[in-house]
């Protein structure tokens, strides 16, 4: 079994696209300059980048130093790139850096060139943003669900992080429609009579765009996609400079029961996230141009320029200058993190930030935006070490400002691992060493980011799992063989400590404030099992959990449900949208693969769907139906999780019906009575009928 | 035959067909997805750079593995460093078994890694390991047969018990 699982294992790793893509134009181009070069020269040549290679090895921060220029720009407080000469040498420093420039390394000399393991940009972009896009989860306040109620009817929000601050997802309603972003086409669907669900509307995307997740508010539908840039032939550097992705924004406008496109905003980079806030948006996206042999002369001044166009103002694309390209002079990164904001329902032109730098994951406040970014650093003295970068910038209206920056050791899980209270920003980190021992900690920053307090060496040689932050106090999930659950009390911001703390089996991978003293765990179960050589824990299958905080010094858990076997899975563990949750309606309801085991070696997948549970504190949590959208048990077996088109995505309700939606089909549901009432076929636009 | 005149025709299919290969391998190697992609690159431009000839297929297989093996040394100097990275817990995989099994292989020291890899999963011979790693046969059984002992205390089963 294991030698299989190894093979299928290895197979399930693959490299991205756009790196390939990435290879092949840059094999290109070298192709052209490769004219054969005599020995001698080529081994000077080698010598020579050898020597440059590792001197920049040995200088480099100091070399990025020299190379910057110390102008301050005022209005972000922070020094500019200013001009061509700069921007060049930056990013070639960066490139020269990676030891990949081809041209002169010979073969052989690879095995004693130094090269430092530097931090490839397109691999921060593409997995950082994938992370970073589904992770998450923490406090609010005083939020403890995601339910706005509203005069006419009520229907569920996304599961957030902060109230009143959206984060976008593949699905929204408004009460009347629901916007299902799926299979690459956005849906809209009249649900305002559940027994006769309509297909109003269903918008498709060019080709080189992709959709990924989408806004609604009132009036407007906003859908947020990346956009693969097609090379500008005119430019001197043709096909040379590597940046492939837009991150677009296109807004409709509502009106007359139809969404009619209205309005483009591009900015430079791959999406990363972003937030809404009342009417106003604000998108982050990470780029890396890449300079892979090209030399100054063969490129135009302004060809380093990074783009952005907004149809409200002109269909055409705007260059940003040099100097209005800010770098953080910590920051060794040589890619581009690009803020755009705009409010949705103003004709100003989109408010574009461009750094130098690149972020993994993003808190928003209703306040504050703060972009962190996990860094490794290796040091023949203390080792290997991670690092936390956070830029921290307030939020004003449709701008934004700079406000600070700091540095923490240890590494983010997610956006649930930060949380802002008081003024107070709070991160959980976890640090490894080179000994792969981890150590967790709390620390405290103030407003401008100084630290205020660190609380440290929480729970060694385990690592975190899940983080909520709920008013002044933290939960905090770690686990290696049990799940400590902490309650730390941050209320005193110079002397956070731990109040108490719960072993069980298993882990949460996502915690849910069920009201004060509560919070629901979604994780999993495991069993320490002990063999010849010692013991080990294994995965055991889904769980949830009622954890009872009401005594902090004494964390309770009151209730557990057990879900299938080990290999079951559901998209919460990984995303927080994918929860459904409502207190007032008392749902708890996510999407789930279940898989059990019939005898110790085999096991079938016995169910794909959306499981809807009741809870309350006397009895615990109940099972109130399973739905799927499957027809025939068999398909089950096939549906190797999230790839299948009628695995259930995600669950919403209006008012008293619950839709289950995959990417075939949407299926209502009664809430009282949980009887199916009606579904439609999102290809076909028909009722789905049984056979 | 490998011509090397149309090499730049057949660029897309050799990425195409390699790609996994060079960054499984070097995924193996390094334990970091970064280090990996970078690798990924430099070990097709290396072979654009060199254009180099090929026998047949299976030297333009083993070319590659050489070249993503010796992109990989020059990474880590330190064999410590090189032992002890851990790969992050972040690769998605279908199952909870092939997650375990992969990074109970991960967990390994890089030597054992890139042979599991080479025996398992590219299904080379010992001999064939031998004269691609360039190390004797007899090193190559014993840390094959170590490896597996290895992953045997980690998981249950091991490598050959089926």
């Amino acid at each position: 079994m294991n030698k299989k699982n190894y093979i299928e294992a290895n197979n399930d790793i693959k490299v991205s696209e756009n790196l390939k893509r990435k290879v092949i134009y840059e094999a290109r181009n070298m192709k052209k300059e490769n004219k054969s070069r005599n020995l001698v020269l080529k081994l000077a040549g080698s010598i020579a980048v050898f020597l440059f290679v590792f001197s920049i090895a040995l200088f480099n921060k100091e070399k990025i130093v020299d190379v910057l220029p110390q102008k301050i720009n005022t209005k972000l407080n922070l020094p500019t790139v200013d001009n061509f000469d700069t921007m060049y040498d930056i990013l070639s420093v960066k490139y020269d850096n990676n030891a990949i420039k081809g041209d002169v390394i010979l073969e052989d000399s690879v095995e004693s060139s130094v090269a430092t393991p530097g931090l490839s940009l397109d691999s921060i972009v593409s997995s950082g943003s994938l992370n970073s896009a589904n992770s998450s989860t923490s406090s609010s306040d005083n939020r403890l669900e995601t339910v706005e109620k509203n005069s006419d009817t009520d229907y569920s929000k996304t599961n957030v992080q902060i109230e009143g601050v959206d984060e976008a997802d593949i699905v929204k309603t408004d009460g009347k429609n629901i916007y299902y972003l799926s299979d690459e086409r956005l849906v809209i669907v009249d649900a305002t009579n559940p027994e006769k669900l309509d297909i109003k509307q269903k918008i498709t995307f060019a080709e080189r765009i992709d959709p990924l997740e989408l806004y609604v508010t009132d009036n407007k539908l906003i859908v947020i996609s990346n956009k693969t840039k097609k090379y500008d032939t005119t430019l001197k550097s043709y096909n040379r400079i590597f940046n492939y992705s837009m991150t677009v924004a296109t807004v409709y406008n509502l009106k007359d029961n139809n969404a009619e496109k209205e309005r483009e905003v591009e900015i430079e980079g791959y999406y990363n996230s972003s937030r809404m806030i009342g009417d106003n948006i604000y998108i982050v996206a990470n780029d890396t141009k890449t300079l892979y042999g090209v030399k100054k002369s063969e490129l135009d001044e302004d060809e380093l320029k990074p783009t952005y166009r907004d149809t409200a103002i002109s269909e055409e694309y705007k260059k940003i200058d040099y100097n209005e390209i800010y770098y953080f002079e910590e920051d060794t990164t040589r890619s581009f993190l690009t803020i755009g904001s705009f409010n949705v329902n103003e004709k100003n032109e989109v408010n574009v930030e461009t750094f130098i730098g690149s972020g993994d994951t993003i808190y928003c406040s209703q306040n504050n935006l703060y972009i962190v970014k996990t860094e490794y650093n290796y040091n023949t003295f203390s080792g290997y070490k991670n690092y936390t970068q956070i830029y921290k910038f307030k939020l004003n209206g449709e701008k934004i400002e700079y406000v600070a920056e700091q540095e923490v050791e240890g590494k983010v899980l997610n956006q649930f691992s930060m949380d802002e209270y008081n003024g107070y920003f709070r991160i959980v980190t976890t640090e490894y060493d080179s000994s792969y021992e981890t150590s967790n900690s709390v620390y405290i920053l103030d407003d401008k980011l100084n630290k205020v307090s660190k609380l440290g060496k929480l729970a060694e040689e385990e690592r975190v799992y899940s983080v909520r932050f709920m008013g002044a106090k933290a939960y905090v999930v770690t686990y290696r063989e049990t799940d400590p659950l902490f309650v730390i009390d941050l209320s005193d911001v110079k002397a956070p400590k731990v109040l108490g703390e719960l072993k069980i089996p298993g882990y949460s991978d996502y915690l849910h404030p069920y009201d004060e003293n509560h919070l629901i765990g979604f994780g999993e179960e495991s069993e320490v099992v002990k063999t010849n050589y010692g013991t080990t824990t294994k995965i055991t299958g889904m769980k949830m959990a009622l954890f009872d905080v009401t005594d902090p010094t004494n964390p309770k858990e009151l209730f557990n449900v057990k879900i299938g076997d080990r290999g079951t899975y559901s998209e919460l563990l990984d995303n927080h949208k994918a929860l459904l949750f409502s207190k007032e309606k008392n749902i708890i309801a996510f999407p789930i693969s279940i898989r059990e085991y019939n005898s110790k070696y085999y096991y079938k997948n016995t169910f794909q769907g959306a499981i809807v549970y009741s809870l309350d504190l006397k009895n615990g949590f109940k099972e109130e139906i399973k739905i799927s959208h499957m027809l025939d048990a068999k398909d089950y077996n096939y549906s190797s999780y999230r790839v299948s088109d009628n695995c259930v995505e995600r669950i919403i309700y209006i008012g008293n019906t619950l839709f289950t939606l995959s990417q075939d089909e949407i299926k209502a549901t009664d809430l009282t009575s949980f009887k199916e009432i009606g579904s439609i076929n999102l290809d076909t636009g028909y009722e789905v009928t049984v056979y | 035959m490998y011509d090397a005149s149309n090499q730049t025709k057949n660029l897309e299919d050799i990425v195409e067909k390699y790609a996994d290969m060079v960054y499984r391998l070097a995924l193996a190697r390094t334990n970091s997805k970064q280090n990996a992609e970078d690798i990924f690159q430099e070990v097709f431009l290396r072979l654009i750079k060199k254009n180099p000839l090929f026998v047949d297929e299976e030297h333009e297989k083993a070319w590659l593995i050489r070249v993503t093996i010796n992109c990989t040394k020059s990474l880590f100097n330190n064999s410590f460093v090189k032992n002890t990275i851990p790969l992050d817990q972040d690769i998605k995989f279908e199952s909870q078994e092939k997650h375990d099994v992969y990074y109970a292989v991960a967990e390994l020291p890089q030597k054992y890694r890139t042979i599991i890899y080479l025996f398992y999963y590219e299904k080379y011979k010992i001999n064939e390991i031998s004269k691609i790693l360039n190390i004797n046969e007899a090193t190559i059984k014993t840390r094959l047969s170590r490896a597996r002992e290895r992953i045997a205390k980690k998981l249950k089963g091991g490598f050959e018990d089926e």
